[in-house]
Parts: structure tokens; C-alpha cells; sequence
């Protein structure tokens, strides 16, 4: 009872006892808790906030450029919009061409029907040439012969004689193949398939050769390259050569028969 | 019934601090860091004879406190809970610096009747002080503390028998020196 009495007596006195702690203890451990936390938490909230305004702001980015292609493009539309009626005025001119070619066909002799009908095969390369359909280029086309109109070139202009020259070339050779076709018919022989196909390859062949000099004679020119590429993009010469003879020959033979008779 | 009032609105407050210390809110933290961190500075003293270095333990035992607060589900007591963290962490400090040696050599102790009414708390804390660590944990932990013998045995690794033995001896070497100390200032005082 006695121990217990001590104990008691030890316990009661010393458990009314108050330490104060010294004035930094506090923020001792308030630095400890802090390092023990580490960097406060952010929200899964907040992170798809974050990620909803990036998301807004990448669209709102390409909003930004698509509105400038578009605007870049909204620049190229007059110069398309003012090239449409031109194209419409050749199509519409080549439209008028082709009937006026076949009332001259059905009224001229067979010599002036083969005569037009090879300056019909050597005239539409032009406007075929402006039927691309790439805006772009055709603005630079626009441009570069405006410029070419101001100050004309001398590339430029050796690139045209180049052209002229493929193509006086290409039409004597379609005349002599008229020719040549035309005194078979004379000596009232049948022309054949065989006959004529060798006449168009050797023409073709020749006509490739005289390209094949200008090229090497002539400086490499951007019009140049872009009016072959063009020329590529067309039909070829002998099934140019080939379609119109096959329309007219009838009309030739026909002719020839009855001069004879 | 005033009281009474008084402490039912002080449970209600403090429960409400620790839900919001669990959520480390400084400031629910730092309120009950005030309300018991004398009370504990004091506990940590018992075992430990430095004050500065009590004061380490207390605040260790705090930071432990914080930090497993989602532990503490209200059952018993919150003082309660905080008392046997720094308990333990007073033990465990006096572990790291190889005081707690448990002396198996008997002192001799003699047989005194000793009234501590007279004594001064501070007497007392220096009659506990000098007695040698096994003694004095042992004595405190049964005797302050409220600890079981096979509790005693558990928290420092000895058996029920040492604890018992330690204790007796604690108290009686005490019970000498308080009487010296009771001698003295009464020797003084004439």
C-alpha cells in the first residue's frame, strides 16, 4: 500500500508538470512536415483543366492558320475567277473552230480540206495548254507573261523560238505525211494501216530528234520545261495525226473518186 | 456543469482539429502541436535527462504523430495516443544512444518509508535523473505511466520477472535519495 501511495504521490506531481517547448520547435517541425509533403498535390481537376485550355488553345492555333491558307488561297481565287472566262473564250473559240473547219472541209477542194485540217491539228496545243487545273501555276503563267509583256527576256524568248521552231517543224512533217498520203490516193492505191503507221513513226522519230537539238542547242529554261511537261500531259502526235486523218481521209477519198470519174 | 460543458466543447473542438490536421492543414496541426506539446515535453523529460535533446524526441514524436494521423480512429483517448508515440520514441532514442541497459547487478538499496509530500517536482525529476537508465525507465513506465509489467516486458525486451525486479529496486534506490534530498532541504531550511 505504501508503494502504491508513492507512486501515486510521484505520479500526481509530476503529471501537473508543464514544459514549454523553446520558440523554433515549431517551426522545426512545421519545416519537416513540409519536406515530408513534398510538392502539394495538384488536383486531377485541375490537370484536366489544364489539358481542356492546351486542347483550346491547339484548336484555336489551327483555326488561326487554316484562316491564313485560306486567306492565302481567298488571294489566288480572283486571278482563278479571271482566268475562268478567258479559258471559257478559248474553249468557246476552238468550239467555233471546229465547225468552221468542217463547212470549209465539206466546200474546199481535198488539198485546202488537208491544209486545214493540219493547221487545225498544230492550233489547239494552245489552248489544251490552259486547261490546267492547278491555280498556282496558272497565276505564275499570268505572271511570268506579264512580265515577259513588260520586259521580255532573252531566255524567254529563245525558249519561244525553240517552241516555233517544234512546231513548224511538226507541221511540215503533218504535211508531208498529207502529202505523201495524198499521192497514194492520186495513184488511186489503197492506203493502209501498215503504210501509214510507218509514216507516223518516222515523223514521230523526227520530230523527237529535232526536240532532242533544240534542247541541247537552247539554255535550259523554266517555260521551256513546263511547256514539255505540257506538251506530255497532251496527246501524243501520231494519235493527234492519226485521229484526224481517220476523220478526214473518207472525205479525201471520196473527193479523189469522183475527180477521177 | 459549467465544466462539464466546457469539456464536451473542447472534445468537440479537438475532433474537429484532428479531421483537419488528417488532411495536413497547418493550422488544425499547429493548434494541437499547442495544446499538448508542453504536456508531452514533459513525458519525454522523464526518460530523458537533457532537455534539448527531450524537446528532439518530442517534436520526432510529433512529426510522427502528423504523419500517421489517418491511423487514429478515435478510439481512447488523443493524449493518450500521443503519450505512447513519445513513449516509445523516448525509448527508442535512448536505444540509439546504448543508455538502455537494463543493470542486472542489485544496488543496495535500503528500506526507507518515504513521504514525497514535501518534496518539490524538481527534486523529484533529479532523484529520478540519477537513478541508472533500466531503473529509471522501468519505474516510470510502471509508475507514471500506468504501464503492466508484461507491457514493460514487450516495450523493452525483457522478461515480466526482470521488469518486476528492476522496479522494486527502482523504487527503493528513489525513495533513499528523495530522502536525502528531504534531509537536506529540511537540514537547509533550519
Amino acid at each position: 500500500m505504501e508503494q502504491n501511495k508513492f507512486d501515486n504521490e510521484i505520479r500526481t506531481k509530476l503529471g501537473k508538470r508543464r514544459l514549454e517547448p523553446s520558440e523554433g520547435a515549431w517551426e522545426k517541425l512545421s519545416q519537416r512536415l513540409e519536406a515530408e509533403e513534398g510538392p502539394k498535390k495538384v488536383s486531377p481537376i485541375l490537370w484536366m483543366g489544364i489539358a481542356a485550355s492546351l486542347v483550346g488553345l491547339l484548336l484555336l492555333v489551327s483555326q488561326f492558320f487554316n484562316a491564313d491558307s485560306n486567306a492565302v488561297m481567298d488571294q489566288n481565287t480572283p486571278i482563278k475567277v479571271v482566268k475562268t472566262p478567258l479559258n471559257t473564250e478559248v474553249e468557246t473559240e476552238t468550239k467555233k473552230d471546229v465547225p468552221a473547219v468542217k463547212n470549209e472541209q465539206d466546200n474546199l477542194t481535198p488539198k485546202a480540206s488537208l491544209n486545214a485540217v493540219a493547221e487545225r491539228l498544230v492550233k489547239p496545243e494552245a489552248p489544251a495548254s490552259n486547261k490546267i487545273e492547278n491555280p498556282i501555276i496558272i497565276q505564275e503563267s499570268i505572271v511570268l507573261d506579264e512580265s515577259v509583256a513588260r520586259n521580255p527576256l532573252p531566255g524567254n524568248k529563245a525558249s519561244s523560238e525553240i517552241a516555233d521552231n517544234t512546231s513548224d517543224f511538226e507541221a511540215q512533217k503533218i504535211e508531208d505525211i498529207v502529202k505523201n498520203v495524198q499521192a497514194v490516193a492520186d495513184r488511186q492505191q489503197e492506203v493502209s494501216d501498215a503504210y501509214l503507221d510507218s509514216l507516223f513513226t518516222a515523223a514521230e522519230k523526227d520530230i523527237q530528234r529535232q526536240k532532242f537539238i533544240n534542247k541541247t542547242k537552247g539554255t535550259v529554261d523554266a517555260d521551256a520545261l513546263l511547256a514539255d511537261v505540257e506538251n506530255e500531259l497532251d496527246e501524243s502526235f501520231r494519235t493527234k495525226v492519226f485521229d484526224a486523218l481517220k476523220s478526214s481521209f473518207n472525205s479525201v477519198k471520196t473527193t479523189v473518186a469522183n475527180r477521177n470519174n | 456543469m459549467k465544466s462539464f460543458l466546457k469539456v464536451i466543447s473542447l472534445n468537440n473542438n479537438e475532433k474537429a482539429l484532428i479531421q483537419k490536421a488528417k488532411k495536413n492543414n497547418r493550422e488544425a496541426q499547429h493548434r494541437l502541436y499547442e495544446l499538448y506539446a508542453s504536456k508531452m515535453l514533459s513525458v519525454c523529460r522523464y526518460y530523458i535527462n537533457d532537455l534539448q535533446q527531450a524537446e528532439d524526441v518530442m517534436l520526432s514524436g510529433f512529426f510522427k504523430v502528423f504523419t500517421h494521423l489517418k491511423n487514429y480512429r478515435g478510439e481512447g483517448s488523443f493524449e493518450g495516443w500521443i503519450r505512447k508515440i513519445m513513449v516509445r520514441e523516448a525509448i527508442s532514442f535512448l536505444r540509439q544512444q546504448k543508455k538502455m541497459e537494463i543493470s542486472i547487478e542489485d544496488q543496495v538499496v535500503k528500506d526507507v518509508a518515504q513521504n514525497t509530500s514535501s518534496l518539490e517536482v524538481a527534486d523529484i525529476q533529479n532523484a529520478i535523473d540519477t537513478l541508472p537508465e533500466g531503473y529509471k525507465t522501468v519505474f516510470v513506465l510502471y509508475a507514471i505511466e500506468g504501464y503492466k509489467h508484461h507491457e514493460i516486458a514487450k516495450l523493452l525486451d525483457i522478461t515480466e520477472g526482470t521488469s518486476k525486479s528492476q522496479l522494486f529496486k527502482a523504487r527503493k534506490l528513489l525513495q533513499g535519495k528523495l530522502a536525502a534530498f528531504d534531509k537536506r532541504t529540511s537540514y537547509g531550511a533550519k
